[in-house]
């Protein structure tokens, strides 16, 4: 499993959440963000390791990312992305729901979108910040 | 080495033109979608609240049509025609009171919303008109604002996700492809394929600017091929030149009387011309890649001390090195030749020696005639010892050398009865006395003794390392076996003597040879006054007599 595919199931996953009105969904999708944030679990990390081996390296998700050797800061764009999605969502959907009702929706196909188009703004602007 | 903008870039910058048409139309269509959005769901709730207002005024005038159409509708008529209308407008139930007649239908909550509606009718029965009052209990407008959103945003979503893609499709066949394979031509040709070529098939500016660069590259291509043809004849004019050049080279080295071997900066030897071959006994082909001080081994002829191999030492100290002393080469079969020979470097464009070449010549003859010559100078042609010259040579010699660690003696030996033999037997006689009066000589003086014809029938003798004492000894025994010496010609025998006057060649006794030899000579007149055929040691008052012209 790649970045992508795995921006687009939770993209997706969230859209339908939000449709289907199952905050199950988006509770549970905030919680596996914090915890790949938290721990860099990620699960596309954790799925291509089980299925290829500890050796194999996960292509970029963002194809116009900078080297990563001009990273000022320790922390993995990934991960800061996990944590400002689930803040977002938190915010957007369980405390300021009424007016913030569209940043789930827009959250959810941010992150479909980057997934199929495999350009994510988050991921640039994370790295121009000096993420690694 | 490729210029700096010739040099293709990474793949990721290659694919930079691709990622930011994506990041245009993708998130164009984003800012889209939340326009749109924006546009759709602003004052949704309102526009609801109007929708629901209609559904309210068209329900009131069906049910105001229905009870004037049916004056004699019972509540059970009215409750069935209502139940129908409810399903179909958005509303959540309704009340209608007409005389005494009250109808409820849905879910009617008198604390949510509602609106009423007041008509005037006709009743069939009675005289006059009645009213009837319809309320209308509206849903929850927000649930109704949140499904509108789900759909508008879904489609919304969606729409744009699906133009989204068809528009990234037709960017990449119109715009990227090409230009990508454009970039993919452009990196074969600068990664060295110069016969790959841009697609020309297309009609647009692709396939415009594909031609422009084909032409380009065939010209670039046909001045390649002609400056490389012209490199090539240039290159071939050289070959011949120098193929030439070396030709000539080794006709020469081959016709040469000159013994010619190169080797490399190392001292391994790369050629051998054949004359070098016939000098040193070794061919070419056996001696090519072996040592040079393998194939030469050389030594001074005089000292027959080594000599340090003339390339080994040319190489060493970067220098052109001639012999100056007489060199013999002893070749593998042991055979030894008198060479001479000169080394020097060979050096490239940049100075930098790259081997050496030797040149040999074999000197056997001229180094025979220069010793035969060099002999004639020094010796008595007639009895083979050293003459006056060589004498007197050696005797300076000694003298410069200083005596004082070893005396020297000189004895001037003049020969009896040679006159005599010489003029009864004539001079062929005379010269055989003196070669077997020679010869007696030689067979007893020691090695270290010079012998030589210091004129007519006088010898001297320098006997080296030898005091007066010895020099006595030794004469006295010489004398004796002179006494005991027949000199046979055409039957007859001859007895020979010799007077015989010896000196002491002592520290700071005689300035020069002259007074050496003249002491000498009295030396040897007064042994011959004294009755010849004896010895005389030179004395200083010898010196007071004087030399008279000798007796034969």
């Amino acid at each position: 499993m790649t970045e992508r595919i795995f921006r687009i199931i939770i993209g997706t996953l969230l859209l339908l959440g939000l449709y289907l009105d199952f905050p199950a969904v988006l509770w549970a999708l905030v919680a596996l963000l914090v915890f790949q944030g938290i721990t860099n679990w990620r699960v596309p990390k954790l799925v291509s390791r089980l299925r290829y081996g500890p050796t194999i390296q996960l292509p970029r998700c963002c194809a116009a990312t900078p080297d990563a050797g001009k990273a000022r800061i320790n922390f993995e764009a990934e991960r800061a992305l996990c944590l400002i999605v689930a803040a977002l969502l938190i915010l957007g959907y369980g405390v300021y729901n009424a007016p913030l009702w569209f940043l789930p929706w827009f959250i959810g196909f941010a992150l479909t979108a980057a997934g199929l188009s495999g350009i994510c703004p988050m991921i640039l602007a994370l790295k121009k910040l000096g993420f690694r | 080495m490729k210029p700096d903008h010739l040099v293709p870039h990474s793949a990721q910058e290659q694919a930079s033109l691709p990622v930011k048409i994506t990041v245009i139309v993708f998130w164009g269509m984003v800012l889209v979608g939340l326009i749109g959005s924006f546009v759709l769901l602003h004052n949704l709730d309102q526009t609801i609240n109007e929708r629901l207002e209609g559904a309210a005024d068209r329900i009131a005038y069906r049910v105001s049509d229905y009870l004037d159409k049916h004056p004699g509708a019972t509540h059970d008529e009215i409750e069935n025609t209502l139940q129908s209308w409810v399903s179909d407008h958005t509303v959540s139930g309704m009340t209608l009171r007409f005389e005494s007649i009250a109808v409820t239908i849905g879910q009617t909550d008198p604390a949510g919303k509602f609106i009423e509606r007041t008509t005037l009718h006709h009743r069939m029965n009675q005289a006059g008109h009645a009213l009837a009052r319809l309320t209308l209990y509206l849903p929850n407008v927000d649930g109704l604002v949140a499904v509108e959103r789900k759909k508008i945003l879904t489609v919304l979503g969606v729409t744009i996700m699906v133009f989204g893609f068809v528009l990234q499709w037709i960017l990449k066949k119109v715009l990227t492809q090409p230009f990508q394979d454009m970039t993919r031509t452009a990196t074969a040709v600068m990664a060295g394929n110069v016969d790959q070529r841009f697609n020309e098939q297309r009609t647009d500016e692709f396939g415009f600017l594909a031609r422009f660069m084909n032409r380009a590259l065939d010209t670039l291509a046909q001045h390649q091929q002609e400056k490389l043809r012209q490199a090539l004849d240039r290159a071939q004019a050289s070959e011949d030149a120098l193929h030439a050049e070396k030709e000539r080279a080794v006709v020469t080295l081959h016709s040469i009387g000159d013994a010619v071997i190169t080797t490399d900066a190392s001292g391994i030897i790369e050629y051998l011309n054949p004359m070098a071959e016939h000098l040193t006994g070794c061919t070419a082909a056996s001696a090519h890649g072996s040592r040079i001080d393998k194939l030469l081994c050389l030594f001074e002829e005089a000292t027959r001390t080594p000599v340090e191999n003339p390339v080994t030492r040319c190489l060493r100290d970067s220098k052109a090195i001639e012999s100056n002393s007489n060199v013999v080469l002893v070749r593998p079969d042991r055979r030894e030749i008198d060479i001479a020979h000169s080394v020097a470097p060979i050096r490239s464009r940049d100075n930098h020696i790259i081997g050496a070449v030797l040149v040999l010549r074999d000197v056997s003859n001229t180094r025979r005639l220069a010793r035969e010559l060099a002999h004639q100078a020094n010796h008595d042609a007639l009895t083979g010892v050293y003459n006056r010259r060589a004498f007197a040579q050696r005797l300076q010699q000694a003298l410069d050398e200083g005596i004082d660690q070893s005396a020297r003696t000189l004895c001037y030996l003049d020969m009896d009865q040679f006159k005599a033999v010489n003029d009864t037997c004539g001079h062929a006689a005379g010269d055989d006395l003196l070669c077997q009066f020679a010869a007696l000589l030689r067979a007893h003086v020691r090695e270290s003794g010079i012998i030589a014809r210091l004129g007519g029938d006088e010898f001297g003798i320098l006997l080296d390392r030898c005091d007066e004492e010895n020099a006595v000894r030794l004469m006295t025994h010489l004398l004796a076996r002179i006494q005991e010496f027949r000199f046979a010609w055409q039957e007859r025998a001859f007895t020979v003597g010799a007077s015989i006057g010896l000196v002491t060649l002592a520290p700071g006794r005689y300035r020069d040879i002259t007074d050496i030899m003249r002491a000498a000579d009295t030396a040897c007149y007064t042994a011959k006054k004294s009755g010849r055929n004896r010895l005389h040691i030179y004395r200083p008052d010898d010196s007071s007599l004087l030399r008279h012209p000798k007796a034969g």
